[in-house]
This record gives C-alpha cells, structure tokens and sequence, in this order.
C-alpha cells in the first residue's frame, strides 16, 4: 500500500470521520474502539500538522509474527500478516512487540451488529473473533482476491491511498495506475519508522494535503465514530 | 512537484507548448512534424530486462536531440485500468533515447512512446507490442536472520540441565535402596 | 544415658526448637491461615468475574496492554531467587553461617514461582488455550522461553529444596512418632526415602546437593535474564535495552534477599529461633543488601546517562513521566525509600540493628514492586505514534487479584512449616559440631591477643564461643 499525504486531508474538507477509518468500521464490522486504519494528526517541522492514515504495515520482518508464542499470527504469501484468532491466546506479545501500535485486542466480547449474524469467522474475515484475542487491518484479502481493492482505499475522496502489488511491480487508487517503483523513488516515498528494520510494506510519500487543497494550519479532524454500534449493543441485549 | 497522473501531464505539457509555441507563430499546427519510431523486442520473458529505443527525427529524418521523450504502457490493475509511465529520457545527438524495462507479467503488453511537441516541433507518437512469455517470480521476500542450529543449541542447553536432575534423582533412588539395605545397628541420623 | 555433652545438648534443643512448629500448633495460626484462605478467596472471586466478563474488567486496554499482573510476574519471580540462588551461592562459598536460613530461602523461591508463574496466566486472555504453547510453541518466541526457563527453575529448586530436607524427613520420622496424625508419618516415611544416615547416603546426598547447588545457579541467572527479555525483545524505548538482564538479575537477587529477610524475622519472632537466627545472619544478609542497593544505584545511573545523554523523544517522554509526571511517586519512592533509605539504614552503625535490617528490607520489597510496576507501565506509556500518552490505573479486580497473589504466597510458605522443619537442623547440628572443634582454638587465640584475662575464658564451655562468635558480624566468617 501506498499513502500519498500530499492528497490526505484527514477528511477536513468532508466535514466528516476520516472516510478510510469510516469505511473500515462499517464494512469490516470493526469493534469500537479499534481503528484498524488510523489518522493520525502530526506536528510538521515549519508549523501546522500533517494527516497521517495508518493501516498495519504488513511488515516483511515483522515483530509480531516474530515473538508469537503459538504461531497465531504469520506471513501469507502474498505479504500480508493475518492473525488466526481460533489459535490466539491473547498473550499480547505481540502487542509489545509492534512498533506501529497496530495491534488491538478483544477486552470484552467484541460487538457486532445483527448482520453480521451469518457470518462466518476466518482470519480472512475476523467478524466473530473471540474476546481475548488480539485483531488488526488484513488489507481485506478476500477483496484482493476477488481483484479489488481494500474498503479503505474505496472510500478516499482524494486517492490518496494506493492498493500495488510488488510482483507486478503496478498501484491504483481506483482512478489511476502508475508504476509501483517508478511511483515510489519519484515521490520520495517513505516508510514509517525505517531505522527498525521492520520493512514495512506500507510507503508514504511526504505531504500535508496540499493536492487536496488543505492549509496545514488548519488543525484537528472529526472523531470516528462506531455507526452500527447501538444496533450492536440491541442486538446483543436481545440474547444473541 | 509533478502532476500524478501521465494524461494530465502531457495535456498540461502540451497546453505549455501551446502557450509558448503561439507567442512565436501563427498557431501551433503549424510547427514542423515529427516521426517517432520506437523499436520493442518482439518477444520476451517476464522478468527479463529489455531496451526500449526510440529514435526522434522531423520530417526531412534529421534527428531532434536533447528533447524529453516519454515511455508508456497499457497496464489493468485491480480493476482500475490506464496508461502508466514507465520513465522518460532525453534524446541524443542521434535523436535516440532508451528505457530499460521489465515486463512484469507474462501476455500482450501494449507500449507507446510519446514526445509531447516542443517549440520548434510538433508532437509525435509511437506504438508497439510485446509479447510476454513466462518468468520466474519476481518479488522475493528477503529472508531475516537465520542462524543455523540455534534450535539444536537450546535443545542440547536444556537437554544438559533435565539430564543433571535426572541423575540427581538417580542419586536419590541409590539413596532409597541404601535405606532398604542398611542394617539396624549401622542407624545413625 | 549418661552425661551429656555440650555438643550434645546443642542438637537436642535444636532439634525440639526445629520440630516445634510441627507438633504444637496454635490459635493464631489458624486465625493467620484462615485470614489468609479469605483473601485467596476473595481474589479467586476477582478472577471468576474477570473469566466471565474478560479482560475488560482490568485498566489495561489497548496502548497499556500489560499492567499490575505482570508487574507481579516480573516482582515474584524476581522474589523467588531469593532461596535458590543465594542459599546455592553461600552453599558453593561454604559460608557456614547459612545453615538456618537456607531452607527459608528455598521456600521463598518455591513459592514464590509458583505464585508469580500463575501470574502470566491470570494474565492470558484465553486461558482456556494454554495447551496451544505445547501444540504449537514457537522456539523463536520469548513467551515460550520463559515457559521452558521457568519450569525448568521450578523444578530444580524443588529438588534443590528436597535434598537437604531428606534427613531432616528422617529425623521427622524418627522423632514424631506419638500424637502426630498417620498420614503424616507416613509422609514422613515415604518422603525420607529411608535415610539411615549411612556413610553412602551421606555421600550420595553430599554430591547430589554438589550438582544441584552449582547448576542452579546458572539456572537462575538465564530464567530472570528470560523474564527480562520478554520486554527486551521488544522496539519499545526504555525496554530495548540490551543491560536488562543484567539489571532484572540484579533486581531479583535484591528483592529476593529482601525477602528472605522479612520471612527470617517473621518466622525467628513467631517460632522463637533466636538461638539460630541470630543478629549475624540479619547483618550479614543487610551487607548483601547493601552491596545490591549500590549495585541497583549503578545500574540506574548507567541507564539514565547513557540514554538521557543523547535524549531522543522517546527517551525525554519517559524521562518527563518518571522524574516528573505521572508516574514520578512511584520513581522517587523506588530512588529514595527503595534504594537510599535502606542503604543508608544498612550504612549507619546505629540502625544496622535487627529491626533496622528489617525496616530496610520492608522498604526494599516495597521500592521493587514500584520498580517493577513502572518498568511496565512505564515502557508501555511512551507513545508510539503520534498521539496523546495513554493512562493505566489497575481496578479492583487487579487489586483483588495482587492481594491473592500475596495471601496465597503466605499460606502455602504457611501450609509448608506444617510438612517440613524450617531449618536444616542436620546442617546447623554439623556446622555446630565443625565449629566446636575449629572456634575454640581461634577464639582463644584471638583473646589472648585483645583481653589480658582471655586465655583462662578460652576453655569455656561450647555454646559460649559460639554465642560470642555471633556477635561479631563478619560476613561469611564462619568458616574462614
């Protein structure tokens, strides 16, 4: 994945909930207060802040996978890091261990609303995971392998978030198709964190919104908000 | 900072030429022609590293040096598809310029070169195919530290201290049997 | 029977003194044990809720996802080379003196692992697949390190516990024959694995009690350096620390010395083994006190130069909350009631008493949970990304839980001066009898040289050098 902050204005613009993390919530079923993808607000060098969304890095070295006593959580083949939450044993290990702060655990029993009452659980679709186990962004791979891509970058009203695949070396935000590596080296992409040697598979390029017209001094965003979770919470007090 | 996407680029590129082209003739059709030839290797594999090569003249074939050619393909990704750029160069004395390239995934792939017009030249355009054999994977994961029998290590570390107690405990049941065999008067505490 | 020797006399009154606590039992000990089974009680209570609710019912949450269990984890653990280690490492240096206290520590260090391994599985949030780490343990994570290093320390030192007791069983056997209950004689026989004292037994004993002390050590040395690593092995500032080892070591030993000092006076007050325990072990174990209170003081000022010299973000954030935020009490109750305060009680002749020993110790055991508790919390508060620094405040059930923890540490050491004597009398008899040999001619030397009136004193009876001998706070001076 690729994340061009020069297009990212938290969704100032929209007056609205970053729609990447709104889009994660509503599609996924993401328990509150999770924010598998998170924007988070940060201070620049020349004043102002930047908009920084931040999905799992999927890193290629990654430190979860690395300390997880039972192998619960571990690479795919295609890169991305999913979590076996039938096997977790909610040690939080893993948790310590990210660097990124991407990991999130069930205290309670996560809810989840009615519909997703046919749902059925895999680490591909973490609806329905236990509480007691930890959950985190998958890059959606059942989208993926249905060719399209994930919820978050859907929703960008800019494109600032780009789906690539470092085998055919090609990115899309849904309106474009560059050249992976091209797009990459040109833009001065970055990585978050670099110096760890986590090798993250998730780039920035440097920005502050500008191509979406944002004044940096502009501060602060719309808190997210969890729509389904009274309907959750109904539901669950009817005895699901 | 350059524009994102490659058609914006050349349209802004092209509206630049306009722009300076009309302060110094009566309209841009005017400029002379150009010819862009591009030559793409007829078949290759995916992974294999190619030349492009296209060669910039004007009408009389006198080539064009030291202009901004740019290189393209068709490319479909995850449902969204377009023109990509896949880098651009600067013509030489000969009026050619080249772009190394590797196909990516095995089909037909579809390349254009472009030189989007200049002052004293109008624009000129080039098509080409490739057809894509297999290749090997491309992206390889590159592996983190492994140290060769670090596992054995450990086991053998651990081995060695379970095996102590066990042979404490065998200390112990020589102990027991003693117990059994001493005699009463030998009873000392 | 005949006249009685001194020598004699010495190890019947220790054996009566030992055996004690094993034939009379009082009204205060049930009232302890009782009080000690409520609050147990009430923490399993805590722990139902929690089972049934899940972990939401503790402070942890996401960005402090570790709180006062591990804390705990880490402090007992750290409690529990208290025996092991330092009963092994007197043991090895033939420090005579250790005779009465060894056994002690060896309780501590069984009991307190058994507690603070429980620890990590109160903390689980699905306990109900703890067999998942024998299914599919993983070589490469510090988790199953710990379960390995762990289990292997638990049983090393319950053998290490059993094997001086063997005799000591024997006598039990032996000298508890009226009014104790059958089971328990019958314990007693089995246990003793029928110890006649031959001279092959003694030989066996003495080489398996040779393996043990000197593998032990090592042993315990790797499970606190492993303890540790659960938190080095991480890319958080203040815990991606390659001296954590080293330091969590030395925090152990510490609080576990603390430990077996707090247990000696409790047990010499309610029991009466003054005779025993005398103000020379309290010293001699407040100098090794003292020498880790220097040793955690160098530990501390090589970490906060070395990282706050070169002060990157991370490292200001945690300096910020522990000097001066959120968690700076805790830190400056650790820096001056943990480390200078006993120091200092240690120092100065006038408090280096019994009862200033003790308070030293008090402080000790309380500095260390603090240090423990921000060592985690701490490590975990510092922000990550981009975002405000989270809280942790443990709720009740946490508390409810420590509390357990603890009451369940003193009912089992409890429960435990009910099954076995609590000092080694055939170590102490032994010592004894080496002493009344070897002290007289060195006693009398020595007040040839100091008192004008020595050499008529120098054939006083045994217990007297003895008792002299005490008084002389030499540390490791018995054998030397």
């Amino acid at each position: 994945m690729v994340i061009d902050l020069r297009a990212c204005d938290g969704c100032q613009d929209e007056q609205a909930p970053p729609r990447c993390t709104a889009a994660c919530i509503q599609s996924r079923y993401v328990p509150e207060p999770m924010e598998w993808i998170e924007c988070y607000e940060k201070e620049l060098p020349g004043g102002g802040t930047q908009f920084i969304p931040t999905p799992c890095q999927q890193c290629q070295n990654a430190p979860c996978v690395n300390v997880c006593p039972v192998g619960a959580t571990w690479h795919t083949p295609e890169g991305t890091v999913l979590i076996d939450q039938e096997r977790c044993i909610g040690c939080r290990l893993c948790m310590a261990a990210c660097p990124y702060d991407r990991r999130f655990f069930n205290w309670g029993d996560p809810p989840r609303p009615p519909e997703t009452a046919f749902v059925r659980y895999s680490p591909e679709n973490q609806v329905g995971a236990p509480r007691g186990t930890v959950m985190k962004c998958d890059f959606c791979p059942e989208l993926a392998r249905a060719g399209w891509i994930p919820y978050c970058i859907q929703a960008c009203p800019h494109g600032a978030l780009y789906w690539g695949d470092l085998e055919e070396d090609l990115a899309t935000n849904g309106k474009e198709v560059v050249v992976l590596s091209r797009f990459l080296s040109e833009h001065h992409a970055y990585r978050l964190k670099e110096e760890l040697g986590t090798r993250p598979r998730v780039y920035y390029v440097p920005g502050h919104g500008q191509n979406a017209g944002r004044d940096p001094q502009r501060r602060g965003r719309h808190p997210t908000r969890w729509p389904w979770k009274g309907k959750a919470r109904r539901w669950a007090r009817s005895g699901r | 900072m350059r524009p994102l996407v490659a058609g914006s680029r050349i349209a802004s590129l092209l509206a630049l030429a306009t722009l300076s082209v009309a302060g110094l003739a009566p309209s841009a059709g005017e400029r002379p022609e150009t010819l862009l030839d591009l030559r793409v290797p007829a078949a290759a594999n995916a992974g294999e590293e190619l030349e492009l090569r296209a060669r910039l003249t004007d009408a009389g074939g006198a080539p064009i040096p030291g202009v901004l050619v740019g290189f393209y393909s068709l490319a479909e990704f995850a449902g969204v598809s377009g023109e990509v750029m896949l880098g651009e160069g600067v013509t030489g004395a000969d009026g050619v310029t080249t772009l190394r390239y590797v196909p990516r995934r095995e089909g037909e792939i579809m390349l254009a070169a472009r030189f989007p017009g200049s002052p004293a030249h109008g624009p000129g355009r080039a098509m080409g195919t490739l057809s894509v054999g297999p290749g090997p994977p491309l992206y390889r994961e590159t592996p983190w530290i492994r140290v060769p029998g670090i596992v054995w290590a450990l086991v053998a570390l651990l081995s060695a201290v379970w095996a102590t107690y066990l042979s404490v405990m065998v200390l112990l049941l020589l102990i027991a049997r003693d117990g059994r065999v001493a005699a009463p008067e030998e009873v000392r505490r | 029977m005949g006249a009685i020797g001194p020598v004699e006399a010495f190890r019947r009154r220790l054996e009566e003194r030992a055996l004690a606590p094993l034939t009379r039992t009082g009204r205060g000990y049930y009232l302890l044990v009782g009080g000690l089974l409520l609050v147990v009680a009430w923490g399993l209570y805590a722990y139902t809720s929690q089972l049934r609710e899940g972990l939401v019912v503790t402070g942890m949450r996401d960005r402090i996802m570790w709180g006062l269990y591990i804390t705990l984890f880490v402090l007992f653990i750290g409690i529990s080379h208290a025996g092991t280690l330092i009963s092994a490492i007197l043991r090895v240096t033939n420090a005579g003196w250790r005779a009465p206290i060894t056994r002690m520590a060896e309780f501590i260090t069984v009991v307190a692992l058994m507690v603070g391994a429980l620890m990590p599985l109160v903390d689980l949030g699905r306990p109900d697949r703890i067999l998942n780490l024998l299914l599919y343990g993983r070589w490469q994570s510090p988790v199953v390190w710990d379960l390995l290093s762990i289990t292997t320390y638990l049983t090393g030192s319950v053998i290490y516990l059993y094997l001086p007791l063997i005799p000591d069983l024997a006598l039990c056997r032996d000298r508890l024959l009226q009014g104790a209950p059958r089971w328990r004689r019958r314990f007693f026989r089995v246990a003793s694995l029928g110890w006649r004292g031959t001279p092959r037994q003694r030989r066996l004993l003495g080489s398996a009690i040779g393996m043990m002390m000197v593998l032990i050590i090592p042993v315990a040395v790797s499970v606190h350096t492993v303890v540790s690593w659960i938190f080095a092995m991480t890319l958080r500032e203040p815990w991606d620390n390659p001296m954590f080892g080293a330091y969590f070591v030395a925090g152990a030993i510490f609080s576990g010395i603390a430990g077996i000092i707090l247990l000696m006076a409790l047990l010499r007050k309610i029991y009466r083994f003054e005779e025993y325990i005398t103000a020379r072990h309290f010293v001699n174990l407040g100098y090794m006190l003292g020498a880790f209170v220097l040793i955690m003081i160098y530990f501390n000022v090589s970490e906060y130069l070395t990282t706050g010299y070169k002060m990157n973000e991370e490292v200001a954030f945690h300096f910020r909350q522990l000097f001066a935020g959120e968690l700076a009490p805790l830190y400056w109750f650790y820096l001056l009631g943990g480390l200078l305060v006993p120091g200092l009680l240690i120092l100065l002749p006038a408090t280096r008493s019994v009862a200033g020993i003790v308070t030293a110790a008090v402080l000790v055991t309380l500095g260390m949970w603090a240090e423990r508790y921000f060592i985690v919390v701490g490590g975990l508060r510092v922000p990550l990304m981009p975002y405000e620094a989270a809280s942790y405040a443990p709720t009740w059930v946490e508390w409810s839980i420590m509390a357990g923890a603890f009451a369940g540490f003193g009912l089992i050491i409890a429960l435990f001066c009910k099954l076995f004597p609590l000092i080694a009398v055939w170590e102490v008899a032994e010592h004894h009898e080496e002493e009344a040999v070897r002290v007289p001619r060195r006693v009398a030397l020595a007040w040839a040289m100091t008192r004008p009136e020595g050499p008529e004193r120098a054939g006083a009876e045994w217990p007297e050098p003895v008792a002299n001998l005490e008084d002389t706070p030499v540390l490791g001076g018995g054998r030397r």
